[in-house]
């Protein structure tokens, strides 16, 4: 057994009730590691080209990583995967929370569920056996519900209405925390399967216990001082984006029709701890805590994450806290993904106001909007047609150029027009308008540095160097907010509006050579925490060259899947809003077609997109 | 008038969310903002990126970057999440 690994996947037929113990494939594990990778592999070789993701035989994909339940710092992730029902590309979703812990404690590092069960049920996972027990009394529950009248003590995975009626954009819920993206709760919910639930006292082998244990007290300081993961995020949760997005006049106003609204910072993170916040929350073995638990009106709530805000408040023309904060949680007891939901009712009010539908939706109207959340859960009267996400509602209605979305997947709260290399991110990402694929923003716009935000120089390196460290991370399933504190504290002393820093930028501006070097070399380095963790634990040295090719080899694959399942270079596109119409004087549209072209030579990809048999050979990727 | 959206940091002291002013440029707007702020509040000043218009002023004129009406100045810092 490799250390870091349990070595066994669980399969689960939930037509049949079969369920069996499989020995992981040494080898996919070295090449993949766990996590998204190893998630991206099975499903892969596990369909048949073309398959619908709401037939009985798709696979419905639990991972944890190689360094799940160490007690790594953010390690304790887990990722949903299969065919997205929103999007038609590979789909994956992630969540903290317990879970992750629980499975592999439990002795598993993946779990495989195919086929559907005749009636409700729920799947226990613990050391001493898995079974699949009656779930009818469950079915219709909110997750919350859910979540209150199952078992104590396990990690949990489950569903709300949403996920039940097949909402393609519907969620997982996991304690608090959300694996939101995709519709990956759709496709749980097409097998019947209201939770997974999970338990264990297995420990998990380190191949370097003393080594571990010394990287781990020392990265958790590091990540403990530094100003960003132990200062802004702990201060003001992910809720800290809101001045500086808007700031930018990157953060979604009225289906992205404008970057900001002189209200938006009614909806600021520092708002919300100076007149709301009860305490922090975190994940398992996670020092940061961005979570928030406010208090209000005589009751605990959750607090609302950055994209909630962005999505669900400032796009929707709602500034108040309290409001967004309930319709994030009702959004999370029904099952729905808040950026999507959002982004969907902002399309369908942008609608409404041209006179396309009649659905009496408003910009600032909280109530009609929130009753609109609960016809979406519920597929009631118009919501059955929002419950189809943006691009399916476009192709019935109209308003293809202003349908916020990337091969369908609804963007979240960053207007790429303020930061052009997020645009190329979004259009390249394997399950579409995703954010956190790279983060690219956070080195234009939202973070110490900022590489011309307006430019389109240097940004195809940036953008594959980011997404294929983010695709070795998430296969590690750590947290990427962790990546945050890369860039050194000093940085974050500097004064922005100075000569020196200016300097630096005017240099970052040119670094496009370097960062292809980087990209396209190798680095037999061992320069930050991630590669060390995964040396450690493993008893494997890898340089942060490994790891990079690792995601390199992960992206790949995710591509490979999407073209199989008929999309092409031609769905990697933007909206006709976000390439052509200004935000602000000076300003423009991405330019994303240059960008495009640039971005696939650096990956080996033809000029349409297709990974070149040099290029999959290279990899030592088994297409 | 160009309007200075003021960063919560700052709102006490300066007891309004946004501050108007008819300042012909950056320097001069900032300078009117300092006059209301304590000394400590001042050094807040340098630490956050100005922009205008959603572009950073050192893209633009530095602090001579003119202001026209409606311009929007805003003054914010490292930010990240997801």
């Amino acid at each position: 057994m490799t250390g870091g690994n349990m070595g066994r996947l669980l399969f689960v037929d939930l037509g049949t009730g079969l369920i069996e113990e499989r020995p992981s494939d040494p080898q996919d594990v070295e090449l993949y590691l766990g996590g998204r990778g190893l998630a991206a592999r099975l499903l892969y070789d596990l369909t048949p080209a073309g398959l619908d993701p709401f037939d009985e035989r798709m696979p419905l994909i639990f991972s944890a990583g190689p360094l799940t339940g160490t007690n790594a710092p953010q390690s304790n992730r887990f990722v949903v995967t299969t065919k997205s029902p929103l999007t038609g590309a590979i789909g994956d979703s992630h969540c903290g929370g317990s879970f992750a812990t629980q499975l592999k404690r439990a002795g598993f590092d993946a779990v495989v569920i195919r086929g559907r069960s005749p009636r409700p049920v729920f799947l226990e996972i613990t050391d001493e056996g898995c079974a699949l027990r009656d779930a009818s009394h469950l079915w219709g529950q909110t997750t919350s519900e859910t979540q209150r009248a199952l078992p104590a003590g396990f990690g949990m995975a489950v569903i709300g209405p949403a996920g039940e009626n097949r909402v393609r954009y519907a969620a997982i819920v996991s304690q608090r925390r959300v694996a939101g993206r995709c519709g990956t709760g759709a496709v749980m919910g097409s097998k019947n399967l209201k939770a997974v639930i999970a338990k264990g006292k297995k420990s998990i082998p380190i191949a370097d216990p003393e080594g571990f244990k010394r990287l781990q007290q020392e990265i958790t300081q590091m990540l403990l001082s530094h100003p960003m993961t132990g200062g802004v995020l702990k201060d003001l949760g992910t809720a800290n984006l809101v001045m500086t997005t808007a700031g930018r006049n990157i953060i979604p106003t009225r289906n992205f029709r404008a970057g900001q609204d002189l209200n938006t910072p009614r909806l600021s993170g520092e708002k919300m701890r100076d007149e709301l916040l009860l305490r922090p929350d975190g994940c398992v073995s996670c020092p940061i805590r961005c979570g928030r638990h406010l208090k209000y009106d005589g009751a605990e709530h959750k607090g609302p994450e950055f994209e909630t805000i962005g999505l669900l408040g400032n796009n929707l023309g709602l500034f108040d806290l309290k409001t967004v904060a309930e319709l994030g949680e009702r959004c999370d007891d029904l099952g729905l993904d808040t950026i999507s939901c959002g982004n969907t009712l902002g399309f369908a009010a942008e609608l409404c106001e041209r006179g396309m539908a009649d659905w009496g939706l408003r910009f600032g109207d909280a109530e009609g909007l929130g009753a609109a959340i609960e016809r979406i859960a519920a597929r009631e009267g118009f919501g059955d047609e929002l419950a189809e996400g943006t691009r399916r509602l476009a192709a019935k209605f109209g308003g293809q150029d202003f349908a916020i979305q990337v091969k369908g997947l609804e963007l979240p709260a960053y207007d790429p027009r303020g930061c052009v290399g997020q645009g190329l991110e979004y259009a390249t990402s394997n399950r579409g308008g995703c954010h956190i694929r790279g983060s690219t923003m956070y080195l234009e716009a939202t973070g110490p540095v900022s590489i011309d935000p307006h430019s389109r120089r240097a940004k195809p390196p940036l953008v594959v160097l980011q997404q294929n460290t983010n695709a070795a991370v998430s296969s590690l399933c750590m947290c990427y907010f962790s990546a945050y504190a890369m860039i050194p504290p000093a940085i974050f002393r500097m004064n922005p509006n100075g000569f020196l820093y200016r300097s630096l930028m005017g240099i970052l501006d040119r670094a496009g050579p370097v960062l292809k070097r980087v990209v396209t070399g190798g680095n037999p380095l061992q320069i930050v925490w991630f590669e060390k963790f995964l040396s450690t634990v493993t008893g494997k040295r890898f340089s942060m060259g490994d790891l990079n090719r690792i995601g390199e080899r992960v992206f790949c694959l995710e591509r490979l899947y999407n073209l199989r399942e008929g999309l092409s270079g031609a769905d990697d596109a933007l909206p006709r809003r976000l390439l052509q119409e200004s935000l602000a004087p000076g300003t423009g549209g991405v330019p994303l077609d240059p960008m495009l072209r640039e971005y696939y030579a650096i990956r080996g990809w033809d000029e349409r997109g297709v990974p070149t048999e040099k290029t999959v050979r290279r990899l030592g990727i088994r297409a | 008038m160009a309007v200075f959206v003021v960063p919560p940091a700052l709102e006490a002291e300066l007891g309004q969310d946004v501050v108007r002013s008819d300042a012909p440029d950056v320097a001069s707007l900032l300078a009117e903002v300092r006059l209301r702020l304590s000394v400590e509040r001042q050094a807040l000043l340098e630490r956050g990126a100005l922009l205008v218009n959603g572009r950073s002023i050192h893209r633009l004129r530095g602090l001579d970057t003119p202001l026209a009406p409606e311009d929007q100045v805003w003054l914010v810092f490292p930010a990240a999440g997801g």
